[in-house]
């Protein structure tokens, strides 16, 4: 082998572990190492000093291949939920992933905690299709709130949608929007106005509610309230009994009302009414109704699809409910079929099977922000696949879509999740990607999105179907 | 590799070894592929495999061998399903360039405590380059710009490092690749 074939082969393989052989540059290398035993010996033997080397300071292949930030992510000593989790001898990848999961939950409680503002010991556990309203009082940056939040004291204000609270000592209360509410100190919630239901177990029980009509105290298990803007509050008590003590009153007035009442008081004293179910009083925004169970961080349930609006300021993952109870015709390729983390989405890994019956939600985000916007959504049933690439997406458009969505067409040039290795190194050098992660229960995603800052426009969405019970229309 | 014969027990267990055995495989890939990328798509492959079988792993024999040998078979599946467009070797320099596994592995095992001795020759400025591009996973362009150099000659900076530490390597060895044509 002449020298300066040598020194040319020395110089490709040098560019190829910098990743930086362009085709041309392959094609020579290719040919190189098939005309001369010399090269390829050569280029083994530099290929085993850069393993060997790879080897020794490992970072660089974790950095790319395991998720670089989760270092700066503490881990807890010991979390309960990976104690729960069967230890069967395949997963313990799902290990990984668990703690993963765990550690996007500590990052987000972290993360949204204002320091010096007092907890109200209420957290977000779940925001549906929520709007949060500027506040007057506070400078509480209200549009911020993410599930999984810790709630400080203050006053809320949300234009629209429905929030759930839980309390530490259990309580759950969730909120409709248009609604105002402060928190106050002991686990105390005035309702200015907006409808709410409280779910109250024998640990909470006195659980308190006021409003500008009445104090509402739980003696035992589900109630609900509507308050109008003037005030005007309807109790109704859906399950167990509660204790009312009108404003109005002298405190002699005290009256306790049980289930399936209700009452309603204003200027006019009190009366009776017509008692509503919980259904009535948070239709139409239930998790439960979409098959979710849990989100937390960026996520939110959105009932339409705009590919071409950009959200400003608040950056969310969009969870958009398709078809339900649809029967697979013919085996669809999957990106990701097993539980694991994911950061490559480009290879087909599974294949779903003709005859199951799937719900089916696009998961859509377009990013704006640099930094990657993180969430975690919680199924009620087990996901059987989910699609990332561009192609799957549009070929299972009809199938799993509603006609009543507006479904990117093909000029769109960036649909999906970005792989990693996209040729656009983000900030630090590191390569961009999305990361998706799945439980071992395969109920619980938990989803790393970022923005690709060098492509202007594109946004990324993956197709998820969990099994359904449900038959289709 | 060291740990070879070990045998495997608590899942846990397992999780270690997968992680710690990631530079290797990636290597192992990268030399097979030629390409950063594909190797890390094959290398989630193959961790996807490794967790999924791990099961039939033989309790007592080299998680190492096993490991390798199911990162060969994820690289022919990948060259069998991707563009043949995008693959760097044709199927010939391919197939000239396969090894037995264990041959491959023990190699490197060698090299790499004489890697180490080697690297401690290097000097200072050269070795925090290395670092930075190895262990910090910086990028050659990332480098260069905090060098304020350009890309190509940070490139050509890092390919007389990796000479020189070939040529230790050899030394040390003891023994000359023989190049025969």
């Amino acid at each position: 082998m002449a020298s300066e074939q040598v020194q040319e082969l020395e110089l490709l393989v040098s560019r190829l572990v910098d990743q930086r052989l362009s085709p041309a540059e392959a094609a020579r290398l290719n040919a190189l190492l098939l005309e001369s035993p010399e090269a390829r010996a050569r280029y083994q033997e530099f290929l085993d000093n850069h393993e060997a080397l790879c080897a020794i300071y490992p970072g660089g292949v974790y950095s790319s291949s395991l998720d670089s930030e989760l270092a700066e992510v503490e881990l807890p000593a010991a979390p309960k939920q990976t104690a729960q989790l069967p230890r069967s001898a395949w997963l313990q990848w799902a290990g990984v992933a668990a703690a993963i999961v765990i550690a996007v939950g500590a990052f987000i409680e972290r993360s949204d905690v204002a320091p010096r503002a007092e907890s109200s010991g209420a957290r977000l556990v779940a925001a549906v299709d929520v709007v949060w309203q500027g506040n007057s009082r506070t400078e509480a940056p209200n549009a911020s709130l993410l599930p999984g939040a810790a709630l400080s004291l203050g006053d809320f204000a949300l234009a629209e949608g429905t929030i759930e609270l839980e309390f530490g000592d259990g309580a759950r209360v969730s909120i409709q929007g248009p609604a105002k509410f402060e928190l106050r100190n002991g686990g105390h919630i005035h309702l200015e106005s907006g409808n709410l239901v409280a779910r109250i177990p024998e640990e909470a029980l006195g659980f308190v509610v006021t409003t500008p009509e009445a104090e509402v105290v739980d003696l035992g298990t589900e109630f609900g309230l509507s308050v109008s803007e003037g005030g005007r509050t309807d109790v109704h008590v859906i399950d167990g009994l509660v204790e009312v003590l009108p404003v109005r009153g002298d405190g002699e007035e005290r009256f306790q009302i049980s289930e399936g009442d209700a009452c309603r008081l204003d200027h006019q004293g009190v009366n009776g009414i017509e008692p509503a179910t919980r259904e009535a009083l948070l239709e139409p925004h239930r998790l439960d109704r979409y098959g979710l169970e849990l989100l937390r961080g960026a996520v939110r349930v959105k009932e339409d699809l705009d590919v071409e609006a950009q959200t400003s300021g608040q950056h969310w993952i969009d969870i958009v409910p398709e078809r339900r109870g649809v029967l697979v015709e013919t085996p669809i390729e999957a990106t990701i079929d097993s539980p694991g983390v994911y950061r490559r989405f480009r290879t087909p890994l599974g294949l779903l099977p003709a005859g199951t019956r799937v719900d089916s939600y696009l998961l859509h985000f377009r990013p704006t922000a640099a930094e990657p916007v993180r969430g975690v959504i919680k199924f009620a049933a087990p996901i059987v696949a989910m699609m990332g690439r561009a192609d799957r997406l549009e070929a299972t458009d009809r199938r799993f879509g509603l006609g009543s969505l507006d479904y990117p067409d093909e000029t769109w040039r960036f649909r999906g999740l970005e792989s990693l290795g996209s040729r656009t190194p983000g900030q630090n050098g590191y390569p961009v990607s999305d990361e998706v992660t799945l439980s071992q229960d395969r109920r619980t995603i938990s989803l790393k999105m970022r923005a690709n800052i060098a492509v202007e426009g594109g946004f990324d969405q993956v197709r998820v179907l969990t099994l359904s019970e449900e038959v289709e229309e | 590799m060291s740990e070879q014969n070990e045998s495997y027990g608590a899942p846990e267990e397992l999780v270690v070894q997968i992680t710690t055995i990631q530079p290797r495989l990636y290597g192992f890939i990268l030399k097979r592929l030629a390409d950063h990328e594909q190797a890390l798509e094959v290398l989630q492959n193959t961790n996807l495999v490794l967790c999924r079988k791990a099961g039939e792993f033989q309790k007592g024999s080299s998680f190492a061998a096993w490991a390798f040998t199911i990162a060969k078979f994820q690289v022919m599946a990948w060259r069998k399903s991707e563009n043949r467009s995008r693959l760097v070797f044709t199927d010939e320099v391919h197939e000239l360039l396969d090894r037995e596994a264990d041959e491959e592995v023990s190699d490197v095992d060698r090299r790499i405590p004489v890697l180490k001795r080697c690297l401690e020759r290097l000097r200072e400025q050269e070795r925090s380059l290395i670092q930075r591009r190895y262990r910090d996973g910086e990028t050659v362009q990332a480098l260069a710009q905090s060098l304020g150099k350009t890309v190509d000659a940070t490139g050509m900076r890092l390919l007389r490092i990796r000479k020189r530490l070939g040529d230790c390597i050899r030394a040390r060895l003891g023994q000359e690749v023989e190049y025969g044509v």
